[in-house]
C-alpha cells in the first residue's frame, strides 16, 4: 500500500514540476509565472512588465507596469 | 528489494528526473545569475566587485570560473548531476539512519523529484546549496561512519559552497544521538554553542529584529507545509502581504515545531531526527538578516532533507507493523 502512494507521489512531483523547470527558462518566463502565481505582488508586475517591453511586447509590457504602479499606489 | 527491482525503480526514477528537467538545460540565465558569470571578471579586477569575494563561496565561484565562456546549458548540466549527487547522499542517509533500504530508497527518489528543489536546481545560482548540501549531508555520513577528519572535511567542503553550510556542526550532534552517543552529541552542542559566542563576541552580535524573525519563521512554516504539498511556488511571494495573524500563527507553529523536536529527541527515532534537522537548519536565519526578500525557496534546499527523513520514519513505522 505504501509502495504504491509514494509512487504516486514521487510522479505527481515529476510530472507537475515540469511546468515549474519551464518557468525557469528566461526571465520573462520566471516573472510570468511569478506574477500569475501572485497577482498582488507589486515587484513581480513590474519586472514582468519590464521583460515584456525587452521581448518587445511593448502595448502589453506599458499595461503590466501601468497595474505595477497602480499596485503601488494602494500600498 | 530483488537486483531487478533494483534496476526497474532506478531506472523509473531517472527517466522522471529527466522528464521534470528536460527543459533547463537549455534555459538561459536568469535572475542573479549574471551577478555570478562576472565573478572571473570580477577576480581579474575588470568589473567592479559586487560583494561576492567572500572565501566562503570560494568553491562556487571557482566553479563559475572553470567554465566561464561556456553556454548556459553547461552550467546547468553540472547543477543537475550535483542534485543527483545530494540525492544519492540523502538516499545513505536515510539507510544508515533507519536501515531500511527500501526507505533509502524512497527518501531518495523523493528528494530526486521534489518540486520544492526545483528553484535550487533550475537555477543556475542555486549550485551553492547543492555545493553546501553536499558537505553537509557527506559530513553526517562521515560522522555515522565515525570518521572524524572526513566529516571535518566535508563541512569546510560546504562552507566553501556557501556559508550557510556551517550549520553542519549544529546537525552533527543529530547523528551522534542517533548512533547513540549522546555524551559526545551533548560535548558537541556545547562546544558549538561556545563556538558561536566566540565568534559572535568577535564580530558582533547580529542586531534582533522580531519582526524580521517571525516573517521567516513564517516562511519557514510555509515551506515545510510545501514540502507536502507543493502549490503556490513563486520565485518572488510577497511576504508582506501576509496579515499580521497568519505571521503570528507561523512563528507560533516554528515554535511548536521546536519544542515538538525537543520532546522526541529525548527518545531518538527518525520523526525527531527529521523535526530536529528542520529547526537547526532554519534556526540561523531568523537571526541573520539578509539583504532582498526574506527566505526563498532555493535556500530551504537543505532543510527540506527534512522530508526525506520524515518519509524514513514513515516506512519505519509500517515495517515495524508488517505492512510494507
Amino acid at each position: 500500500m505504501i509502495r504504491w502512494a509514494l509512487a504516486i507521489v514521487i510522479v505527481a512531483h515529476a510530472l507537475s514540476g515540469h511546468a515549474y523547470v519551464m518557468a525557469w527558462r528566461s526571465n520573462l518566463s520566471l516573472w510570468t509565472w511569478a506574477q500569475q502565481q501572485a497577482p498582488l505582488n507589486t515587484r513581480a508586475q513590474f519586472n514582468y512588465g519590464r521583460y515584456l517591453l525587452a521581448a518587445g511586447h511593448e502595448a502589453e509590457g506599458l499595461h503590466a507596469l501601468a497595474y505595477a504602479s497602480a499596485l503601488e499606489r494602494l500600498r | 528489494m530483488t537486483p531487478m527491482q533494483r534496476y526497474i525503480f532506478v531506472g523509473a526514477v531517472l527517466l522522471l528526473f529527466a522528464y521534470e528537467y528536460q527543459s533547463s538545460p537549455s534555459s538561459e540565465f536568469v535572475y542573479q545569475d549574471y551577478r555570478w558569470s562576472d565573478a572571473c571578471a570580477e577576480r581579474a579586477g575588470t568589473v567592479p566587485t559586487s560583494g561576492i569575494r567572500t572565501w566562503p563561496r570560494s568553491l562556487m565561484r571557482l566553479s563559475w570560473c572553470w567554465q566561464d565562456g561556456q553556454s548556459p546549458r553547461a552550467y546547468h548540466v553540472v547543477n543537475l548531476a550535483l542534485h543527483l549527487i545530494v540525492s544519492v547522499l540523502v538516499g545513505l542517509l536515510v539507510w544508515r539512519l533507519c536501515g531500511i533500504e527500501f526507505a533509502a530508497w524512497a527518501g531518495g527518489a523523493l528528494f530526486l523529484v521534489h518540486r520544492m528543489n526545483i528553484e535550487a536546481v533550475a537555477y543556475a545560482s542555486g549550485r551553492s546549496e547543492l555545493i553546501a548540501a553536499i558537505g553537509i549531508v557527506g559530513a553526517c555520513l562521515a560522522v555515522l561512519s565515525e570518521r572524524w577528519l572526513l566529516a571535518a572535511a566535508c563541512v569546510l567542503f560546504g562552507v566553501l559552497g556557501k556559508e550557510s553550510a556551517v550549520v553542519a556542526v549544529a546537525v552533527l550532534p543529530l547523528m551522534l544521538m542517533a548512533k547513540g552517543l549522546r555524551r559526545h552529541a551533548v560535548v558537541m552542542s556545547v562546544a558549538v554553542m561556545l563556538g558561536v559566542v566566540l565568534v559572535m563576541t568577535r564580530d558582533g552580535w547580529p542586531t534582533p529584529s522580531v519582526e524580521w524573525g517571525m516573517v521567516q519563521a513564517m516562511a519557514a512554516m510555509r515551506f515545510s507545509a510545501m514540502l507536502f504539498l507543493p502549490l503556490g511556488q513563486t520565485v518572488d511571494f510577497d511576504y508582506a502581504l501576509m496579515p499580521q495573524f497568519i505571521v503570528l500563527a507561523g512563528s507560533g507553529l516554528f515554535i511548536g515545531a521546536a519544542l515538538l523536536g525537543w520532546r522526541l529527541g529525548k527518545c531518538p527515532t527518525m520523526l525527531s531526527l527529521a523535526v530536529g534537522w528542520l529547526v537547526i537548519t532554519v534556526l540561523p536565519r531568523l537571526f541573520v538578516v539578509t539583504p532582498g526578500m526574506p527566505f526563498s525557496e532555493h535556500q530551504f534546499y537543505t532543510p527540506a532533507i527534512s522530508f526525506p527523513l520524515a518519509v524514513g520514519h514513515v516506512i519505519h513505522a509500517y515495517t515495524d507493523t508488517g505492512k510494507l
